[in-house]
């Protein structure tokens, strides 16, 4: 049901943008190479004597991202469930074993983003998500064997902006600089064995950070249609939101290099490494009364961020001059995590944009 | 409140929510059907230099096999390069019929043609033999074969008679017709 639900969530979106391509009157190369050398000396350089196609400043994107964690790793050891999961007072309770054990968690972002160049360098732009977040359990508590919560809702905003620097033929530099607004809520509850009823879900099923961040990102392009391109990209929080706590501040590197199939077709390969910081700070309504105050490892703040190492393989169409459809598949190869604490299995990003 | 109203709602809300995805992206295509980045300007600058693998001949010398394509070396952003690439995709140009290879000056290892935006770039091209066509050259170009200019809201050329001469090619007079010659 819930597939379906993405579907139809899917085509009114991609439908959208292939009528709008369908729509599009602008010069392609195509209908360039087509003017034969006297029509082209008769071309003038203000389009609007040419042709009807309207200079915009704006951008739009909408991305969907998946990703999955299943299984469980500590430090780059993996451990099973029965590893992790404590099984009552027979066995030793220690700070690496849980009553309460996320199997499978899945996540979906549907990200819409609006940009304004407002000049050749200076773009500003805000993005905003809806997500939707899954978690299946086992567990030791009675009537709690196996129990699943969900969350959904809006997440947080992110405004920045961002320089270009293009005067070199062939290289180009941009730099964003944005502010994440906590749109995202931190107070999401669901039916938990913490207590009967709704209680306050782990860091995981938030929507948001609860906190103001800062996104930063440097990225390098050669100006060539194949190559490589190479970014730097880091988020940082600042203080603590309303349950006194903030997610751990992260940075990534990442090269891609691609390949131009054919004039409308591109693949890519990308690398990239990730480094998180564990959660600073508890939120208190996640414990519970006993020596050891953490029913599950995801109400642990300190088993949170690590390191990653992942590969990503995608395919970019561009659909039209100015619309592109990009696909993207990314597994971890390496992953050291402050553990025990649940594996990243894999993330997509199914986008559809229109470039400049 | 209750919990299947609760549910109902964030049904309508999520509901509520794709909507106003859907009618953002709505209202704003009219203006993201804007032509891409790439100004007209350069647009015709790349048709041109594909007319211009169109009107002139490169004669290969008697010793070495006729080359199967012809190789445009160019100095200038991405965009123009990914523009003039999927412009010749697929084209095949001359009594040859040989295609069109763009690639950037930069990883150039053989150029029939080149095409630099900056003059302080061709006092160290290594590619004596190859056209040099020049985006808009003030300063004194000798090296340059072809130098674009604008006249009238319109992109024209200029040819340097004597250096496209020196060079080992046949010019159509159909491209010379429409040129400014300078001798």
């Amino acid at each position: 049901m819930k597939r379906l639900r993405i579907f139809f969530t899917f085509v009114p979106q991609i439908a959208g943008a292939l009528i709008a391509t369908e729509s599009m009157a602008q010069s392609t190369p195509d209908e360039f190479a087509e003017l034969s050398l006297h029509q082209l000396f008769e071309q003038r350089i203000d389009e609007s004597f040419n042709d009807g196609a309207r200079r915009s400043p704006w951008t739009l994107a909408h991305q969907y991202k998946y990703a999955k964690f299943e299984g469980y790793l500590d430090g780059s050891d993996s451990l099973s469930f029965q590893d992790v999961l404590w099984n009552g007072p027979a066995e030793p309770r220690t700070t690496k074993n849980f009553p309460i054990l996320p199997t499978v968690i899945t996540q979906m972002a549907a990200i819409i983003g609006v940009g304004y160049q407002f000049n050749k360098n200076w773009q500003g732009s805000i993005f905003t998500s809806y997500i939707e977040q899954k978690s299946e359990h086992i567990s030791i508590v009675k009537n709690y064997d196996f129990f699943t919560i969900e969350s959904h809702g809006v997440g947080d905003t992110t405004v920045s902006a961002s320089y270009t620097w293009d005067d070199s033929a062939r290289h180009l530099w941009q730099l964003s600089m944005g502010l994440s607004l906590p749109t995202g809520s931190i107070d999401e509850v669901g039916d938990t064995p913490r207590a009967p009823g709704d209680q306050q879900l782990p860091y995981t099923m938030q929507l948001g950070s609860g906190t103001f961040d800062i996104p930063v990102e440097l990225t390098y392009r050669r100006g060539e249609a194949d190559g490589l391109d190479f970014s730097v990209a880091a988020t940082v929080r600042t203080g603590k939101n309303d349950r006194n706590y903030r997610l751990g501040n992260n940075i990534s590197v990442s090269s891609r290099y691609q390949i131009q199939l054919s004039p409308t077709l591109r693949t890519f390969a990308a690398v990239s490494l990730n480094y998180s910081e564990a959660i600073n700070g508890k939120d208190m309504s996640l414990l519970v009364n006993a020596p050891i105050p953490y029913p599950a490892s995801i109400t642990n703040p300190e088993l949170y961020g690590g390191k990653k190492a992942s590969l990503g393989l995608g395919l970019t169409w561009k659909l039209s001059e100015a619309y592109r459809l990009s696909l993207e598949v990314s597994k971890p190869l390496y992953q050291y995590l402050n553990g025990p604490q649940p594996k990243e299995q894999w993330r997509n990003a199914l986008s559809i944009s229109r470039t400049q | 409140m209750h919990p299947l109203l609760k549910k109902k709602f964030l049904q309508v809300a999520k509901l509520l929510f794709v909507c106003i995805v859907i009618s953002a992206g709505l209202l704003l295509q009219p203006s993201a059907f804007a032509a891409d980045q790439l100004s007209r300007e350069s647009k015709l600058k790349a048709t041109y230099l594909f007319n211009f693998t169109k009107f002139i001949e490169w004669q290969d010398p008697p010793s070495t096999e006729t080359s199967a394509f012809i190789q445009v070396c160019v100095d200038a952003p991405r965009d123009f390069i990914e523009f003039l690439t999927e412009l010749t995709a697929g084209r095949v140009v001359g009594v040859l019929r040989r295609s069109v290879n763009v690639v950037s000056l930069d990883s150039a290892t053989d150029c029939d043609l080149i095409f630099v935006q900056q003059a302080e770039m061709m006092e160290d091209l290594i590619f004596p033999d190859a056209v040099i066509v020049a985006d808009s050259c003030t300063s004194d170009c000798p090296q340059a074969s072809i130098i674009f200019y604008i006249d009238t809201s319109r992109v024209r050329f200029e040819v340097n008679l004597e250096q496209i001469r020196s060079l080992n090619v046949f010019v159509s007079s159909d491209l010379l017709k429409l040129a400014r010659i300078n001798n």
